[in-house]
């Protein structure tokens, strides 16, 4: 008798023992399309990566510093610091009149670079971009970096949880949830772009 | 000038087989190329793909009120196990309709979308000149003669085929024009479907029943393939002719199993009205499979006048794959 706490007590699982390949095969069958809705791909994840050919060092130092922001984000600038814990504000530009409160929180060891964000209020930083950087020669066998950036999708997105904060008339960040997987690829490829002139010229990696 | 396709008429094995009559169940409930399928046609030992393509052809004349003796220059025939594997059948077709046809040829390869390439192959010679109209004979025959037999039929693929027979004509004239055509040879796919034979090759003596096989390795390789393979001609198609494919009033491809047909179905957008199949009862009836189904589409009225059809599909373990427009 398997423990109640035992994988195999728990319903729903193909492993081998319980899913032979012929079974698992049509299962990876059903589950293969030849394309995807778009909701299907997007629709409360986005995901979004590229290879970037520069080193992971830089790479990091250059994504943890909060003004790097104001160089290859599409919208957020003039940047002001609120706190000694790290909390900004500044202005993001696709909204009229709207403020962006963010704090970027790394781990140098792990590489990853979070930005915790929220339009209109820095007590709630509930918008947050997960970015992981990985040393390219691992994965691709190449010099350089693969970024990985993820958003989920916040309930917040579908419903402004602090509208009296909010300028009278202006459309609601989460209207633009469908164009995250736009948006976001466009900038990582300002980003992209940034780091790999730099870094080929031998130039200072700034933000300037 | 363009090449019309005015008619196809489809002529079905007598004999049904449900899905009993295979080996045991749970294979085939697991593997799920071959699921969804309740019946299917077997032709018999002694039946012969000439005598099928000869009643279609006649009933072709009889309903376009065509002379054999003067309206057929040219007989393409495909037929996935011949009657005879030296000299094909079709000169015995020319024969059996008392035909005067001068150009004859049987074309063994180009499997689920032979129909198509066919086509490709008339309208060759009707721009040469050489010919103005056409019988096109296509033919699954590898159900019956195959997996019909005691040891064959225990095997995991015996239920996926179904024995069918189409005969289309086709003319040099603008009425029904086909008006794009995209076919693609994958050179690298050409030897990973095949007729496997233990022991002796087949043309020795042997007491084992030979069969087709793919490599189990390659299965889910296989589905990938045709994912992106169909789609693309599909599109391409669509691109010569400056349409979307969202524009396709019916869309009929090969039909190996309900997994490609949502897939080939979604990737051209369409919805599942607009996709015909008859695969739940004929089952996969490879090349058979589009004129059979069109066939079916025209007795049953749905396609009308002025519709925008596209055939299209992969052969084999996606050898060739291709897509035609025909405006009807």
């Amino acid at each position: 008798m398997s423990q109640p706490n035992h994988v195999e007590s728990i319903p729903g699982l193909h492993r081998n023992e319980n899913t032979d390949k012929t079974e698992m095969g049509g299962i990876m069958g059903d589950i293969t399309h030849a394309v995807y809705p778009h909701d299907n791909v997007y629709g409360d994840y986005c995901p979004i990566q590229d290879y970037i050919n520069c080193p992971p060092e830089k790479v990091f130092e250059y994504m943890a510093n909060p003004h790097s922001l104001a160089e290859w984000t599409y919208s957020m600038r003039n940047f002001e610091k609120l706190s000694e814990d790290g909390l900004f504000v500044g202005r993001d530009r696709i909204g009229d009149n709207t403020d962006i409160y963010f704090k970027v929180k790394s781990n140098k060891e792990a590489l990853t670079v979070d930005y915790h964000c929220a339009w209109d209020q820095g007590d709630d930083l509930w918008m947050i971009y997960l970015n992981r950087i990985v040393p390219a020669e691992v994965v691709l066998n190449k010099p350089g970096s693969v970024v990985f950036w993820q958003n989920c999708r916040h309930p917040h997105y579908l419903k402004n949880p602090y509208p009296e904060k909010s300028p009278k008339d202006r459309p609601w960040v989460g209207q633009f949830w469908d164009f995250f997987y736009a948006g976001h690829t466009v900038e990582l490829q300002n980003l992209k772009k940034i780091l790999e002139y730099r870094h080929s010229n031998n130039l200072p990696m700034g933000p300037l | 000038m363009n090449i019309s396709l005015i008619d196809v008429e489809e002529i079905m094995p007598k004999k049904i087989v449900t899905n009993d009559y295979f080996g045991e169940a749970e294979v085939r409930r697991k593997h799920r190329m071959f699921t969804g399928t309740v019946e299917r046609r077997h032709m018999e030992r002694e039946e012969l793909a000439s005598d099928y393509f000869a009643e279609g052809a006649k009933k072709l004349f009889q309903r376009l009120n065509l002379n054999p003796q003067t309206d057929v220059d040219m007989i393409l025939t495909n037929v996935s196990i011949p009657d005879q594997p030296f000299t094909g059948c079709g000169a015995v077709i020319n024969k059996k309709i008392e035909g005067k046809a001068k150009w004859i040829f049987d074309v063994h390869n180009t499997g689920c979308i032979s129909f198509l390439y066919l086509v490709d192959m008339a309208q060759t010679y009707m721009q040469a000149n050489k010919v103005k109209n056409a019988l096109i004979c296509v033919a699954q025959t590898a159900a019956g003669r195959i997996f019909g037999q005691e040891d064959t039929r225990q095997l995991a693929q015996a239920a996926i085929p179904g024995d069918g027979f189409a005969v289309a004509y086709v003319t040099a004239s603008d009425e029904r024009p086909i008006l794009s055509m995209e076919f693609k040879n994958f050179p690298e796919y050409s030897e990973d479907m095949y007729a496997h034979f233990d022991g002796p090759k087949w043309w020795e003596s042997r007491t084992i029943t030979g069969r087709i096989d793919f490599n189990e390795d390659k299965s889910a390789m296989i589905m990938a393939r045709g994912n992106k393979a169909v789609p693309e001609m599909i599109h391409k198609a669509c691109q010569n002719i400056k349409v979307k494919s969202t524009d396709i009033s019916y869309l009929i491809t090969n039909q190996p199993n309900k997994t490609f047909l949502r897939n080939w179905r979604e990737a051209a957008q369409l919805p599942p009205e607009k996709h015909l199949d008859t695969f739940e009862k004929y089952a996969n009836l490879f090349g058979a499979g589009i004129p059979v189904t069109l066939a079916e589409a025209l007795k049953n009225q749905k396609i009308k006048k002025g519709d925008l059809v596209c055939l299209a599909g992969f052969s084999h373990a996606c050898d060739y794959s291709g897509a035609a427009l025909i405006r009807w």
